[in-house]
């Protein structure tokens, strides 16, 4: 985004640039016609000698008046501009004053050389080497003198110049025509050279500009990676510390084991929603932000996100209030996941920066012929914001002022992101602030027509419909029929678990071939397909179901958590996407909304354990799955135990430099090891998948390396 | 602030001192030098053309023939600004020829001093060049004798006799000193070469002086030294 200030400040460089490189032009032009003055005097004075070394009187000589002409003329045509060159160069005068010698030097040859021809070229020769000073003045200055020398000579010796003793007076007018001839085209070519060097210095300007922008970009990206380091690793610690002490602890009530699940649950929520985040600047950054809309109660949205912020609020004794100024639409047309995310990020900032007083959610609507809007307006009593850094809060990665980041975390990427949401949804995010008095931050989203919504003038008492609350403790999915297809043994048997336990009856198929075979004979409900596994990859496996007329709802599971992987499953026919490792709760979610148990307009997508995480090899590693349950356990320990054989498996197509088969059996285990609760050996099955793309093949045999190391640190 | 007070200020500024007086100093100085330069090369101090005889002098030694007009150039051997009088010659007379070829015999009276013994005044690279030109032949003029009988001063001096005798014109063709190039002089003689009428019979001839203040071409007593007069070839 470039502002008008920034185009300001480019175009202030290039005239520096160009200034510079004027200057440069100018002095250099300088030194050489300084040589050229001596040069100049050098040859009047040898010419002199040559040509007309004595004048006669009789038997009796002298030196002939030449040779002092061009001893003392031409010494003192090279004396002022080489003595200016000298001392003030590139200045005008200097060039002014070359100019000025340049064309009485002419005049000076001319007279040595007995006025032969081809020695006025010289007057012609001098404007085009002056037109390289690229400053048409040198030449004005330069034909002004040859003019006057016409005019004069024109005036007191005509015949000197044009050989008859009475000359129309304006035959110097002539001759200085033809100078003006020359000059015209010198000029034509200087200002282009002018032109091409502001088109340089412009460019040259802009390049500066940009990699000053860069290297402010890469420094800015610095300082967020090492924030974004302490904002993972915080909650990390916790995770694996209390881990820890769940694994070795075995006196521990089941209150106290209660208190490390939660705190386990909370830091890994938060490295959840940093992932989000990050994701949807990626998605943000690439152009890729979806926008899904529906109908749904702007009240009840707004009503929810304050009861969710509400008790953080009052954590931190300030209060959490809302207001509608003017009418209530019952429903707008926008995506309220979107619009969730958003007033969240506002209000969650709002009372992060607010110490005492209030945060204040105004709603308003806004009829226009342009289109409707909704404008939220977020009020706090804040500590604000500095004026001067107002601009520069809705960059990625920058927050009003870095110690901000030490005082109040945060990665710096959510006002960048609501900004792009306000836009994606057809508003804008806007900010005024006072420092030491507060903030507001109006947001502004279009709602579709209203035409024909009913407008409320008092709050509604109770929710409206639609906006569901998605964290859902238990989901009945009783009498669903579930066809789950996975090539990964461990993914089936705890999906299969996880479903299964909450009422649904699943099935099971290895390939996509399998998997088309029993959806088509049998009557499911949903199926869920994984889109990598043999013989026929889940992009085929669907498509094949829909052109026979497959109609129910087929799940998407893939560990790809990047752009373009959703609507890559969408266009084979997908109507739901779940990212591997699979959220329990999750999966329920989709399951039951596929289902018709119940609708979920777009639940979020999770990819936890994407992140690339070590463990360092002389503890032991245990999976996050609760395998206290004797059934996850089960399946656990037998996944530990087929380790080793994939293991051995992918060495093997090394050694036969299969890679096919090493990127099979990688993704085999990236899948199985991120279900089983091995983050580790998902984020190692992905980094050999990598190196087979690469061919890298001593990276390769590292990752295996590191491979076998954890496989010697598993338990369950 | 008006003009005066702007330039006042700016006579007392240290800009003036460092710029502006150099610069105009400058300027007067290669301005006066421009002005010297170029009023020396129309500079001359020969005798009005009216000195010259109007009728062939009956005293020289010159032969004429009859019924045919007689260009005669008058020169300094080592002259280095009759060089362009020479070269003007050739053109006139390359024009000459390309138009009727009517070009007259021409006589080159080269001046040399009384009795000189010394070489460098023959055959100089000035009387080597006018020797070239069509119909020339050479005068040898030890002293000058003929240059003051025709009363040429300068050397450069052109005139041009008719077939009777009569001067037709006497004077220089360059438009400068030792300067090539259309001049009135020029113009003016090729008229009368072509049979027309020149609105001038002379201007002036620029070139070093034939005779010096203290007499002829002398390096002794001047004097009768007719074996040299009419050496010819």
């Amino acid at each position: 985004m470039t502002s008008e200030f920034d185009d300001q400040q480019v175009s202030q460089r290039a005239a520096q640039i160009l200034h510079q490189h004027e200057q440069q032009i100018y002095a250099r032009t300088d030194r050489m016609f300084a040589v050229l003055l001596v040069g100049q005097w050098a040859a009047a004075v040898l010419g002199a000698i040559w040509f007309t070394p004595r004048t006669w009187s009789g038997s009796q000589w002298s030196v002939h008046p030449h040779v002092w002409l061009a001893v003392f003329l031409g010494g003192a045509l090279c004396a002022l501009p080489i003595w200016f060159v000298w001392r003030r160069p590139g200045a005008v005068v200097t060039r002014q004053s070359v100019a000025i010698a340049q064309v009485l030097f002419s005049t000076l040859l001319i007279q040595i050389t007995g006025g032969r021809l081809e020695t006025h070229f010289h007057v012609f020769g001098s404007l085009a080497f002056l037109a390289a000073y690229r400053d048409w003045r040198v030449l004005i200055s330069a034909t002004a003198v040859v003019a006057a020398d016409h005019f004069i000579r024109g005036v007191y010796w005509p015949q000197s110049v044009f050989g008859i003793y009475a000359s129309s007076p304006w035959r110097w007018v002539e001759h200085s025509t033809w100078v003006l001839f020359e000059d015209l085209f010198l000029i034509i070519v200087i200002r282009q050279t002018t032109h091409e060097m502001q088109s340089m210095s412009m460019q040259a300007a802009q390049l500066q500009d940009a990699t000053e922008r860069a290297e402010a970009a890469n420094r800015i990206k610095g300082e967020f990676v090492a924030n974004m380091s302490h904002e993972i690793r915080t909650p990390l610690n916790a995770i694996l510390g209390y881990t820890e002490i769940l694994a070795r602890d075995e006196k521990a009530d089941a209150r106290q084991r209660r208190e490390y699940v939660d705190t386990i649950r909370t830091g890994g929520r938060h490295l959840l929603e940093l992932i989000n985040n990050i994701l949807d600047l990626s998605k943000i950054e690439f152009g890729r932000l979806q926008v899904e809309r529906s109908r749904f109660s702007p009240h009840q949205l707004i009503a929810d996100v304050a009861s969710v912020l509400r008790v953080q609020a009052q954590e931190r004794g300030i209060s959490l209030e809302y207001r509608w100024e003017g009418p209530i639409p019952e429903t707008i047309d926008s995506d309220s996941h979107r619009l969730r995310q958003l007033l969240i990020n506002l209000v969650g900032n709002a009372i992060k920066f607010t110490h005492q007083g209030s945060v204040i959610i105004v709603a308003r609507i806004a009829r226009d012929v342009a289109g409707d809007q909704l404008t939220l307006e977020v009020q706090d009593t804040g500590i604000g914001i500095p004026a001067d850094r107002l601009d520069d809060i809705f960059k990625s990665f920058v927050q009003a002022d870095s110690s901000m980041t030490r005082c109040y975390g945060g990665t710096g990427l959510g006002l960048t992101i609501s900004k792009n949401l306000a836009i994606a949804l057809g508003g804008d995010l806007s900010v005024e602030s006072q420092l030491g008095r507060g903030s507001v931050f109006t947001a502004s989203v279009a709602t579709g027509d209203l035409e024909g919504v009913p407008l409320h003038q008092t709050l509604p008492t109770s929710p409206v419909s639609d906006v569901v609350d998605l964290r859902i403790k238990a989901a009945n999915l009783a009498g669903v029929r579930v066809l789950l297809a996975d090539d990964g043994e461990t993914n089936r048997k705890l999906m299969n678990l996880f479903l299964t336990r909450e009422g649904a009856e699943v099935s099971t198929a290895a390939d996509g071939d399998m998997a088309c075979r029993m959806a088509l004979g049998e009557n499911f409900d949903v199926v869920l397909m994984d889109m990598q596994m043999p013989v026929m990859d889940g992009y085929a496996a669907t498509r094949k179901l829909r052109e026979h007329g497959f109609e129910r709802p087929i799940i998407a599971l893939t560990a790809h958590a990047m752009r373009g992987d959703r609507e890559k499953c969408q266009d084979a026919g997908c109507s739901g996407f779940i990212t591997k490792p699979v959220n329990v709760d999750e999966l329920v979610l989709q399951v039951r909304a596929a289902a018709g148990v119940e609708r979920i307009d777009d639940a979020p997508t999770s990819s936890v354990g994407s992140a690339k995480s070590r463990c360092p090899s002389d503890s032991i590693v245990h999976s996050s799955l609760p395998t206290s349950d004797a059934q996850i356990r089960e399946i656990v320990q037998e996944f530990v135990d087929s380790v080793p054989a994939r293991i051995e498996a992918i060495d093997r197509a090394l050694r036969e430099s299969n890679y096919d088969e090493i990127s099979r059996l990688a993704h085999g285990l990236k899948g199985a090891g991120g279900t089983a609760g091995y983050d580790g050996l998902m984020s190692l099955g992905a980094q050999i998948e990598q190196c087979v793309v690469g061919r890298e093949v001593d990276a390769l045999k590292d990752v295996i390396d590191e491979l076998k190391s954890l496989n010697s640190t598993l338990a369950v | 602030m008006n003009i005066a007070s702007i330039i006042a200020k700016f006579c007392t500024s240290s800009r003036w001192a460092s710029i502006g007086l150099p610069l105009a100093i400058w300027l007067t100085v290669v301005g006066a030098g421009w002005w010297s330069l170029v009023a020396y090369g129309l500079k001359y101090d020969a005798k009005p053309v009216a000195v010259s005889p109007s009728q062939w002098p009956t005293d020289s030694s010159i032969t004429r023939i009859d019924d045919r007009p007689l260009l005669i150039v008058f020169l300094h051997p080592k002259c280095p600004c009759s060089r362009a009088t020479v070269a003007e010659l050739h053109r006139l007379t390359e024009r000459l020829i390309a138009a009727s070829d009517r070009t007259p015999p021409i006589c080159v009276v080269a001046c040399t001093p009384q009795a000189s013994s010394d070489e460098s005044w023959k055959n100089t690279p000035l009387i080597d060049q006018a020797l070239k030109l069509t119909k020339a032949r050479l005068y040898s003029d030890p002293g000058g004798r003929e240059a003051s009988r025709f009363g040429a001063e300068v050397s450069g001096t052109v005139m041009l006799f008719d077939c009777v005798g009569r001067r037709l014109y006497a004077g220089g063709i360059t438009p400068a000193r030792g300067h090539v190039g259309q001049n009135a002089g020029g113009e003016a003689l090729t008229r009368l070469l072509t049979g027309e009428s020149a609105p001038i019979d002379g201007v002036p001839a620029l070139g070093c002086r034939l005779i010096h203040d203290d007499g002829p071409l002398c390096e002794n007593a001047c004097g009768g030294a007719s074996s040299h007069e009419g050496e010819g070839r």
